[in-house]
């Protein structure tokens, strides 16, 4: 055995390493089969949202089918089913891997992934049943943010069992991530949620949670799988410990003061929106240190996303984390913000922040783990690399055109020569490119989950090897 | 006005906070630190993707 209460020989370790993976494997097919059923619905409803700017009369005969309640429906199913099924997914298969501990308490677990997604279609159900509290990001009724909070104590009490039982004894960064994301979460939940604000209070609040869900959980998870999956990809340790200390702390310090800059404009005290702005700039700090580390770490291992379709959702989506990053700290800033508040543009940003960097994160955890906890190749790469590109271009076409289409809609709005209808016209074609990326989307989600279906039925052709989008090149091997 | 004041505080506040965060994140020797990491990511003999003997 080795200090760490490791066996010392290598065929014992990756015994032991197998071991683990087989402990998440119904936990985390469950977490991933049930996030790619709400990736199907959202990706629906938001194609649905997106066609009702090209036929704003499309279905408003049926009350469950309005703007008003597809778009919120769109936003819960992606965000808190999808997006945080799969990251606690991903949560719990780092930990058994970083804690070098098997799966503890897996029935809490398993009670989790229940009680979770009976929230999200409880909470689903009511929005398009006009229930919606009508703050965004906690449009779910009270009494299903309540079933949501308590959904994910007892996976979180899984996780930290096993950290606090870990094997290994130093804490990797991800760790660190993740174990914040799990006391973050359900702390800005209750708190948001709770009945205590009412007015300008609640608008803030709203805004702080809004922001604050995006950076200690969604971020914290997506950022603590990158730290993990670009090293085990290239085969080769994070660049800098400080860095990723300072990334982390950097986080945790300003993030939390950054979602007030929704309310740029707004009846709140000009301190309050000042301090906001501040740590927007502030959080530079925190991207350029993480994004640094891990362009550090791939750098001259680039050549990996040739062949690793991990590495090709990853990098997208770390690469995305740093440039959202950017342009979110240049959004607060009020020159900026008085032409992009209340337009499309900011739209753009959610999907660049929330696709282009989680959900292309998560993307790239599936395709990791799955083989791993299934014990089945992906069989056929084909599907993976049109999965890719897809996305890819799905998410390019919306972005390019909404931010563009935003920023025109922007100007029109502060010229007082123009008449107001004319912010909207001139959004008109920029609106139909969101169409066609929705549907582009829809074909790459469907193309996903279809193949991940064939993993968990243990269907289709058996490969003998991983998936991979090539071949390595001999000098590449054992880098 | 208001704008240029933030950006300098913004400025001023980046670079006092970046300086004490990387000094006190200096007391951890970067040569163990990185030696730890790696321990912890490889410990289960994994080989980089594609390259898995094993899996």
């Amino acid at each position: 055995m080795t200090a760490d209460g490791l066996p010392a020989s290598l065929e014992e370790r990756v015994a032991l390493r197998i071991a683990g993976d087989r402990s998440v494997r119904q936990v985390v097919m469950l977490f991933f089969g049930s996030a790619l059923f709400w990736l199907l619905i959202g990706s629906l409803l938001g194609l649905v949202t997106s066609l009702k700017f090209e036929w704003p009369d499309l279905w408003t005969g049926t009350a469950w089918l309005t703007f008003g309640r597809i778009r919120p429906a769109h936003l819960n199913t992606m965000a808190y089913g999808w997006s945080s099924l799969a990251g606690l997914g991903a949560a719990v298969w780092l930990v058994a891997r970083l804690t070098g501990t098997p799966l503890l308490h897996e029935r809490l677990a398993l009670a989790s992934v229940v009680l979770w997604n009976v929230a999200v279609g409880a909470g689903t159900i009511a929005i398009l049943a006009g229930r919606s509290s009508g703050m965004e990001w906690l449009e779910f009724p009270r009494w299903a943010g309540v079933i949501l909070a308590i959904a994910g104590a007892p996976v979180g009490l899984s996780l930290l069992a096993m950290v606090r039982r870990r094997t290994l004894s130093h804490m990797y960064v991800s760790l660190w991530y993740l174990v914040g994301a799990v006391f973050w979460f359900p702390l800005l939940y209750i708190m948001a949620n709770a009945p205590l604000w009412r007015g300008v209070d609640q608008a803030a609040m709203n805004w702080w949670y809004g922001h604050n869900v995006l950076g200690f959980w969604f971020t914290s998870i997506s950022l603590g799988t990158i730290y993990y999956l670009i090293p085990k990809i290239i085969g080769r340790p994070i660049y800098s410990y400080q860095l990723s200390l300072l990334g982390f702390w950097g986080l945790a310090f300003f993030y939390s003061l950054v979602g007030v800059h929704h309310l740029v404009g707004g009846p709140l005290p000009d301190w309050l929106i000042s301090l906001s702005v501040v740590a927007s700039v502030l959080m530079i700090i925190p991207v350029v240190a993480v994004g640094y580390n891990h362009h550090m770490t791939a750098f001259r291992h680039l050549g990996a996303l040739r062949w690793s379709p991990t590495l090709r959702f990853i990098v997208f989506g770390a690469v995305s984390y740093t440039l959202v990053s950017l342009q979110g700290s240049l959004e607060a800033l009020q020159f900026f913000n008085r032409i992009v508040h209340f337009t499309h543009y900011t739209v753009a940003h959610a999907h660049f922040g929330l696709y282009a960097f989680v959900a292309m994160v998560l993307f790239g955890a599936v395709y990791y783990i799955v083989p791993r906890v299934a014990e089945r190749e992906w069989p056929y790469p084909g599907l993976i690399l049109a999965h890719f590109w897809l996305s890819v271009t799905g998410f390019a076409v919306y972005f390019i055109g909404l931010s563009i289409g935003g920023w025109r809609q922007g100007v029109a709005m502060l010229d007082a020569s123009r008449p107001f209808l004319d912010s909207v016209t001139v959004t008109l074609p920029y609106l139909a490119s969101r169409s066609v990326a929705a549907v582009i989307l829809v074909v790459a989600h469907l193309i996903f989950i279809g193949h991940f279906s064939l993993v968990a039925m243990r269907r289709g052709p058996v490969r003998a090897t991983p998936a991979l989008l090539g071949e390595i090149p001999m000098g590449a091997r054992d880098a | 006005m208001p704008i240029v004041a933030v950006v300098l505080v913004s400025a001023v506040l980046v670079t006092v906070v970046a300086v004490a965060v990387y000094l006190v994140s200096g007391g951890v020797s970067r040569r163990v630190a990185w030696q730890e990491q790696a321990r912890v990511i490889f410990w289960d003999g994994e080989r980089p993707e594609g390259q898995e003997p094993d899996r």
